[in-house]
């Protein structure tokens, strides 16, 4: 008989293998010296594990907490970073809406094709750009700015080293294999850019677009 | 108890007690993962705050589309990674020295126990900080916050079978590397 994977006994010990499979792997290792030894030593590890602490925050630091956040906030009030640099462009995302909105009024079953990101103006690019303490990056409006990026030229999230490490290589774009949805790409986004200039940033946008 | 999904509607219509409870709800979640994730107390209390500022300004693009923590989690676990990454040259494996001090006031239990469990523990967290950063996402939301595969595979963006795999790995990884702690130290 074959004996256990190691896979099969982590999911034993954690009871999230199909009631069909537990019962298998039971009575397998009620006869099987070599699988009771393998799920002992799995336990152990298990149980030295679980002596991991995380220091306990004080009350002090639970209480500063919020203020804490609120202050950050504030000290990068968002809008005032952006007022000067969206007036110019709200003309231009206008327009861009309304070609949108007809694109999308007269097929509505279809997504946006995905706009040529070199195509774009600097201008509108520009108010999406932020530059701060708080955090460095892009903010992608997806309301105002749909087909831009579409859903399907996300890099995954867990691509940031070789993102990063690659980001004025001009092929890595082709060497991203995974390139998924993501839906909160104000989030990701900004994590991928921070330390980044403005113009990587264009760079690798315009690599993802070509490649979506 | 009001749902997060109320929560986060609220914020958007304008109520700011909303997101403070947003905030009181998840903030020793995000506050523990960065911890196993970058172990260090100050740069994780300051990573979950920065998650709570990131979710502040981003909530007002989030459609639901997602559930609260599942958003959420994923900008806590990518800030702690792009955290780990900015300082990958600076200190590779670095430990919190204030977390490994000797407890000076041990009362029921003898104090050489209490040393060997210390040095124990920096073990642990050492084995834990060696683990590639996926791995060691998905370990720590898997093992330490209960969270299902199919939960992280939504969180990290990636499958349930590509996520039950990093999680085996780390496993197994962790077993070999604490392998000689198997009997205590
Ligand atoms: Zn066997």
């Amino acid at each position: 008989m074959n004996h256990i994977s190691t896979d099969d006994l982590i999911e034993f010990i954690e009871e999230t293998l199909t009631a069909e499979r537990m019962r298998v792997v039971e009575e397998h290792i009620k006869t099987c010296a070599q699988c009771q030894n393998a799920l002992a030593g799995l336990k152990r590890t298990f149980d030295l594990l679980a002596l991991d602490e995380v220091p306990e925050l004080s009350p002090v630091q639970l209480g500063n907490f919020v203020p804490h956040i609120r202050q950050k906030v504030n000290t990068e009030p968002v809008w005032k970073a952006w007022l000067p640099r969206v007036i110019p462009s709200v003309g231009l995302v206008m327009v861009f809406l309304l070609v949108f909105t007809v694109i999308i009024r007269q097929y509505p079953h279809s997504l946006p094709e995905p706009v040529n990101i070199a195509t774009i103006p600097d201008s509108i690019w520009e108010s999406y750009l932020i530059d701060s303490d708080v955090f460095a990056g892009i903010v992608l409006d997806t309301e105002t700015l749909p087909n831009v990026l579409t859903t399907e030229t996300w890099v995954d999230t867990t691509e940031t080293d070789e993102l990063l490490d690659n980001v004025i290589d001009p092929t890595f774009v082709q060497s991203i294999d995974e390139i998924e949805f993501f839906d909160d790409p104000f989030a990701t986004f900004n994590s991928y850019f921070d330390d980044l200039t403005e113009p990587e940033i264009k760079l690798i946008l315009q690599q993802l677009n070509q490649h979506g | 108890m009001v749902s997060d999904e109320t929560l986060v509607s609220q914020f958007q219509n304008g109520n700011e007690q909303a997101f403070n409870e947003l905030v009181n709800r998840y903030r020793e979640k995000a506050y523990q993962i960065a911890y196993r994730m970058v172990r260090n107390q100050d740069d994780a209390l300051d990573l979950a705050q920065d998650a709570f500022v990131r979710a502040y300004k981003g909530l007002r693009n989030f459609k639901g589309n997602s559930k609260f923590y599942t958003w959420f989690y994923r900008i806590v676990t990518n800030l702690c990674i792009n955290f780990k990454t900015r300082n990958r040259f600076k200190d590779a494996v670095s430990l919190d020295n204030e977390d490994v001090h000797l407890p000076l006031e041990s009362k029921t239990r003898s104090p050489l126990k209490d040393v060997i469990n210390q040095e124990l523990k920096q073990k642990i967290a050492e084995a834990i900080a060696q683990l590639p950063a996926q791995q060691r996402t998905v370990f720590i939301l898997r093992y330490y916050e209960g969270l299902t595969h199919q939960e992280i595979a939504n969180i990290l963006g990636k499958s349930e079978g590509g996520i039950k795999a990093n999680y085996f790995h780390a496993v197994k990884k962790l077993q070999s590397l604490l392998a000689a702690y198997q009997h205590g130290l």
